[in-house]
C-alpha cells in the first residue's frame, strides 16, 4: 500500500512538475485577482499545453492554477473591495473593512493561511473519505439542493442590522431582477422586453463588480477624498500572530468543513459555500456582533471554505467522474484527453496516479502559501498608488473585465446599472449584500424548486419526505424567524431612546 | 530636468508606436487579412468550447490568419446565433454551430431560421444515447419500453434542457413507442449525478457526457440515437435497428452570416476540413466520443434540411410549438 | 426621512404593479403536472407587496430609527451623471475607434477629474496602463478587445 504512495511522491517531485506548479500558481494569482478573468478561462488557455505533457505534470499545472486562483480572488476583494472571483465575494465584507482600518496586511495574511488550511482539509477528506463523501453527495437531489439554497437565502436576515424589512426588500428585489431571462425549466423568455441579451439572463459577475466597485468610484469622483484607504507609512505586521491563528482554528474548521461538503455536491457551487460558512462562523462566534466591521474570523471562514471547495469538488470527479464545478469539469477533460478515465476503476487501475493527484494538490497548496505570503508586501503596495491613478485604472479594468466575461458590453451596462442601484440603496439605508446573495442564489432557488416538483409530479410533500431537505428547511425557517423575535424585544427599547434625542 | 521630460516623452512615444504595430493593418488584399472571430455558443470549458478551440487551432495555418475563439454563451445558443446573424457577412465572424442552431431557431425565441445563415460545413456528430445506471433492472431498450408501457408516468427521463436535442430525442422515443414518461430538464450540471443518485432512472445525454461513467462501469447504454452504431460502443444498438424510427444526431459544424461571398465560404471549407484532420483536434474528438465526419457546404445544407424536419416534428410532438 | 421611506414604499408597490402586469402576460408553455414560469414571479411580487406595506406601516406608526443621510447632493449627482456618460461614451467610442485609441483619452479625463495635475504622470499612466491591459487581455488571454470600425 505504501509503495505506490511514495513512488507517487517521487513522480510529483520532479523538477518540471515543481516548475509547473509554480507557473500555475503565479498565473492563477493574476487571473484570480483580475475581475473578469476566470479560473476556467485560465485553465482552458493552459489546456492545449497539457496535451504534450505527462499526466502528472498537467495535473500539477492545473491544480496550481486552481488553488491560487481562489486565493487571488480574495486579494482584490480585501484590498480594493472588488472580488476577483465569485467565491471571494464573502471575503470582501470583512476583508475590506479591515483594510479600511489599516489592517490590510493581517487580513491578507489570514486569508492566505486559512486558504492553505482549507486546501489541506479538503485534501485530507479527499484522500481518506472520498468514497463515503461521494456517496452522500449523490444523495443531494433537487429537493435537497432547494433546501440548501433556501438556507443560504435566510442569511439575508443577518445583514438587516439597521432595518430587517429593508434587508428583505433588497433580497426580494435581487430575486426579482434575476427572473429576467429564459425560464430555467422551459426556456420561455420572461421579462426580456424582446432583447436577446436579456434572454441570456443577468450574469452574476458583472452585477457583483457593479455592486462593489461603482459606489466607490462615485465617492472618489464626487469628494476627491481618499476612498481606497491609504496604506500607512508605518510598516505594520503582515503575518497574523500565531496565537491569533490558533484562535481562528475553530472558524477555519467550520469554513473548511462546509466548503468540502458543498464542493462535493455536483452543481451547488462555491459562492453558496462561502456565504454559508461566513454565516455559520458568525452564529457560532462569541463576538458575532463584530462580523461585518472587519474581524479576522470574517476573513478566515470564507477563505478556508473557498479553497476547501477545490478539494471537495475533486471528490466526485475522481471517484465518479462527475465534476463538482465548471473548473473540475475542465480538469476532467484534461484527464480524459490524457487517457485516464476517472471513476472507481481509476483507483484500481492507476492507483499511483491518484496518489500523484493528492501529492500535486498538496504541493499546489504549499506553493500557493509560500508564494502569496512572501509577496503580500507587493500586493499591499497597490494601496500606496495615489488614488488619482488607482481609481481610473480600476474603472477601466471593470469595464474591460465585464466585457471579457462574455465578450459583450451588455455586461458592462449591467455592471453600471447595478453600481448605480447599489449607490442609491446605500443612500436610502438598504444593505447591498442581501441583493448580492439573491443574485447568486435566485436562479438556483427557482430551478431546484421546479425540478423537485417535476420529479414529484407536483407533490410538494417531496421536501418533507426527504430527510436532508426537511432538516435544511427547518434550519432555514428557524434562522428566519429567530432574528425577527429577538428584534421585537430589542426594538421596543431602542424606540424609546430614539424618541428622546431625535426630535421629529 | 529638461532631460527627464524628454525621456518621459520618448517612452510615451515609443509605447504609442509599439501599440500601433499591434493594430490590424488596413488593406484591401484577399481574404483573410486579419484575425477571424470564432464564436462559440456555449461557456468556457464545455465540450463545445474545448473542441471548438482545438478546431480553431488546427484550422488557422491553412486559413493563414489566427482564428480567435470568443465565447458567447446563453439562451441555449441563442445569444451566439443572434450575434452571428447581426455580424457583417465578410467572413471575419464564423460560428461554431451545433444541433442548437435548429432547436433555438424553431422554438421561437429568436427571430430568424437556420436558413438565415450560410451553413459552411459539418465537422462531425455524436450520438445521444439512452443511458441507465449499472444496476438498473432493464438490460435492453425493449425491456425498458415494456416496463414503461405497464407503468405509465413512472419512468423519468432526464435531459439537458427543454427543447434541447436530448429532450427531443426522448420525446420522439416516447411518441413512437406510445409510452408515457416524465421529462426532467436536469441541465448540464445535474444530469449524470441525478441518474447515479437515482433521482431519475434514465437519462438521454450527448454520448461524451456519459462515456466516462459507461467506461468506468457505473452506467450502461441501452441504445444510441444515430443512424449507425457508434464506433466507440459498437455493441450498443441503434434505436432504428430496434424498430423505433428515431434518428437524431448532435452535430457540430460551421456557419457564417447569409451573404458571405462564395470564395470566402470555399476558403473556410478548405481550412476547417484541414482543421478537422488536425492531430490535436482528432485527439480531443476521439476522447470525447465525437465522430469526425466532414461534409462540405452543399452536403451540409442538405443534411440540415433533413435534421430540421426531425427537430420540427419532435418539437410539435412535445407540444413546444404548434 | 419619514417622507423618503414613504415615497420608497409607494415606489416599490408601483414597481410591483408593473411586474405583476408583465407576469400576467407571460407566455404559457409548460410541461404537465408542474409549476409554470409565472409561479416564481408571483411568489416574489407577493413578498414585495407585503414588505413594502410593512415598510409603510412601520414608518407611519413607529417612525424610522435609522440615521442615514438621505440626500444625494448636487455634487454627487453630477459625478454620477459624469461617470455614466463617460462610460457610455467610452464604450460607444471604442466600437468606432478601437480600444487602443480611446482608452488613453478615457483614462486622462478620469485622472484629471479626480485631481491629477502633473502632465507627465497623466500621460505616462494612461499609455502604459492601456498598453498593459491590451497585452494582458488580448495577447495573454486571447480576449479580443474592440479594434474599431475604421481599422
Amino acid at each position: 500500500m505504501s509503495g505506490p504512495i511514495f513512488s507517487a511522491l517521487f513522480d510529483v517531485l520532479q523538477y518540471q512538475n515543481i516548475f509547473a506548479v509554480m507557473f500555475g500558481v503565479i498565473f492563477g494569482l493574476f487571473i484570480g485577482s483580475t475581475p473578469g478573468l476566470t479560473i476556467s478561462l485560465g485553465m482552458v488557455l493552459l489546456l492545449p499545453l497539457t496535451f504534450k505533457m505527462p499526466a502528472v505534470t498537467a495535473v500539477c499545472l492545473l491544480l496550481g492554477l486552481y488553488a491560487s486562483g481562489m486565493t487571488g480572488g480574495s486579494i482584490s476583494a480585501i484590498l480594493l473591495n472588488i472580488p476577483g472571483t465569485p467565491s471571494a465575494s464573502a471575503t470582501a465584507i470583512d476583508g475590506y473593512a479591515m483594510t479600511q482600518k489599516g489592517k490590510a496586511g493581517p487580513a491578507l495574511g489570514t486569508a492566505v493561511v486559512s486558504s492553505f488550511f482549507g486546501g489541506i482539509f479538503g485534501l485530507v477528506c479527499l484522500s481518506l473519505a472520498s468514497p463515503l463523501i461521494a456517496k452522500v453527495a449523490l444523495r443531494f437531489g433537487a429537493p435537497e439542493l432547494f433546501a440548501l439554497v433556501l438556507m443560504g437565502l435566510t442569511l439575508i436576515c443577518s445583514f438587516g442590522q439597521a432595518s430587517i424589512i429593508k434587508a428583505l426588500i433588497s433580497g426580494v428585489l435581487g430575486l426579482i431582477i434575476m427572473t429576467a431571462g429564459l425560464d430555467p425549466m422551459m426556456g420561455t423568455p420572461r421579462f426580456t422586453f424582446g432583447s436577446v441579451d436579456l434572454q441570456a439572463g443577468i450574469s452574476f459577475l458583472p452585477a457583483m463588480i457593479g455592486l462593489f466597485a461603482i459606489p466607490q468610484i462615485i465617492l472618489g469622483l464626487s469628494n476627491k477624498i481618499r476612498v481606497i484607504p491609504a496604506y500607512g507609512s508605518r510598516i505594520e505586521r503582515i503575518l497574523p500572530r500565531f496565537r491569533d491563528l490558533v484562535k481562528l482554528l475553530k472558524t477555519m474548521l467550520i469554513g473548511a468543513g462546509i466548503g468540502t461538503g458543498i464542493g462535493a455536491i455536483p452543481g451547488a457551487g462555491g459562492p453558496i459555500a462561502v456565504f454559508l460558512s461566513y454565516d455559520y462562523a458568525r452564529k457560532t462566534s462569541r463576538n458575532s456582533r463584530e462580523f461585518g466591521s472587519g474581524t479576522l474570523e470574517g476573513v478566515a471562514a470564507p477563505e478556508s471554505a473557498n479553497n476547501a471547495v477545490a478539494g471537495g469538488a475533486l471528490i466526485p470527479m475522481l471517484t465518479l467522474g462527475i465534476p463538482g464545478d465548471p473548473i473540475t469539469a475542465i480538469l476532467l477533460g484534461a484527464l480524459i484527453i490524457q487517457g485516464l478515465i476517472p471513476g472507481p476503476m481509476l483507483f484500481i487501475q492507476s492507483a499511483q496516479f491518484v496518489y500523484s493527484v493528492f501529492w500535486a494538490f498538496l504541493l499546489a497548496n504549499l506553493m500557493n502559501l509560500c508564494l502569496t505570503l512572501s509577496t503580500i508586501r507587493l500586493w499591499v503596495g497597490v494601496l500606496k498608488v495615489p488614488q488619482r491613478i488607482l481609481l481610473p485604472i480600476i474603472l477601466t479594468l471593470c469595464v474591460v473585465g465585464t466585457f471579457a466575461l462574455r465578450n459583450t458590453f451588455f455586461d458592462t451596462g449591467v455592471m453600471l446599472c447595478f453600481g448605480l442601484l447599489a449607490y442609491a440603496m446605500k443612500k436610502y439605508g438598504f444593505p447591498v449584500v442581501p441583493m448580492l446573495l439573491a443574485i447568486i442564489l435566485g436562479p438556483q432557488l427557482e430551478e431546484h424548486l421546479r425540478m423537485s416538483l417535476i420529479i414529484a409530479q407536483g407533490d410538494p410533500m417531496i421536501f418533507v419526505k426527504h430527510p436532508i431537505s426537511l432538516v435544511f428547511i427547518l434550519i432555514a425557517v428557524g434562522s428566519f424567524v429567530s432574528p425577527l423575535i429577538r428584534r421585537r424585544k430589542k426594538v421596543s427599547v431602542d424606540d424609546d431612546e430614539c424618541r428622546i434625542d431625535t426630535p421629529r | 530636468m529638461k532631460k527627464r521630460n524628454l525621456s518621459y516623452l520618448i517612452i510615451v512615444a515609443l509605447t504609442i508606436v509599439f501599440s500601433m504595430g499591434f493594430m490590424p493593418q488596413v488593406s484591401m488584399a484577399e481574404y483573410p487579412t486579419k484575425p477571424v472571430s470564432f464564436l462559440i455558443p456555449f461557456g468556457v470549458g464545455g465540450s463545445a468550447d474545448l473542441m471548438g478551440r482545438a478546431l480553431a487551432a488546427g484550422a488557422k495555418d491553412t486559413l493563414g490568419q489566427p482564428i480567435v475563439p470568443i465565447n458567447r454563451p446563453g439562451a441555449g445558443g441563442g445569444i451566439m446565433y443572434t450575434a452571428l446573424n447581426a455580424s457583417k457577412a465578410d467572413g471575419y465572424s464564423v460560428g461554431w454551430n451545433s444541433t442548437s442552431i435548429l432547436t433555438t431557431t424553431n422554438i421561437g425565441n429568436v427571430p430568424f431560421k437556420y436558413t438565415d445563415f450560410e451553413n459552411v460545413c459539418r465537422i462531425g456528430y455524436t450520438a445521444m444515447p439512452i443511458a441507465v445506471r449499472e444496476d438498473a433492472p432493464w438490460n435492453t431498450l425493449k425491456e425498458l419500453i415494456a416496463y414503461a408501457k405497464n407503468n405509465p408516468g413512472k419512468i423519468k427521463i432526464g435531459n439537458a434542457g427543454t427543447g434541447s436535442g436530448t429532450h427531443l430525442t426522448a420525446v420522439m422515443l416516447e411518441k413512437v413507442t406510445d409510452i408515457q414518461v416524465v421529462h426532467v430538464p436536469l441541465g448540464a450540471k445535474r444530469r449524470v449525478p441525478s441518474c447515479l443518485g437515482g433521482e431519475v432512472q434514465v437519462i438521454c445525454v450527448p454520448l461524451p457526457e456519459a462515456a466516462p461513467q459507461c467506461l468506468g462501469g457505473q452506467m450502461r447504454l441501452l441504445a444510441v440515437s444515430t443512424a449507425n452504431r457508434d464506433p466507440k460502443f459498437p455493441e450498443v444498438p441503434t434505436m432504428k435497428e430496434l424498430g423505433y424510427p428515431v434518428v437524431m444526431d448532435l452535430f457540430r459544424g460551421i456557419s457564417v452570416p447569409k451573404g458571405t461571398p462564395q470564395n470566402v465560404i470555399q476558403k473556410l471549407v478548405v481550412a476547417f476540413e484541414k482543421g478537422s484532420q488536425d492531430e490535436g483536434f482528432k485527439k480531443i474528438a476521439d476522447k470525447k466520443g465525437f465522430n469526425i465526419s466532414f461534409q462540405g457546404h452543399d452536403a451540409f445544407e442538405a443534411y440540415l434540411i433533413e435534421q430540421n424536419k426531425n427537430v420540427v416534428e419532435s418539437l410539435k410532438l412535445g407540444g413546444l410549438i404548434k | 426621512m419619514r417622507v423618503v421611506n414613504i415615497i420608497l414604499g409607494l415606489t416599490l408597490i408601483l414597481f410591483g404593479g408593473f411586474y405583476s402586469y408583465l407576469t400576467l402576460h407571460l407566455p404559457d408553455r409548460n410541461l404537465p403536472n408542474t409549476l409554470g414560469s409565472a409561479f416564481m414571479p408571483w411568489v416574489l411580487v407577493t413578498c414585495l407587496y407585503i414588505l413594502s406595506a410593512l415598510l409603510l406601516l412601520q414608518t407611519i406608526y413607529r417612525g424610522s430609527a435609522e440615521s442615514c443621510d438621505y440626500v444625494i447632493s448636487k455634487k454627487e449627482g453630477s459625478s454620477i451623471l459624469f461617470l455614466v456618460v463617460l462610460v457610455i461614451v467610452y464604450i460607444k467610442a471604442m466600437a468606432y475607434f478601437g480600444f487602443l485609441l480611446v482608452t488613453p483619452i478615457f483614462l486622462i479625463i478620469l485622472m484629471l477629474s479626480i485631481g491629477a495635475r502633473k502632465w507627465k504622470e497623466v500621460l505616462l499612466t494612461s499609455t502604459l496602463v492601456t498598453f498593459g491591459i491590451y497585452l494582458f487581455f488580448q495577447k495573454v488571454f486571447q480576449i479580443i478587445l474592440p479594434a474599431g470600425k475604421f481599422f
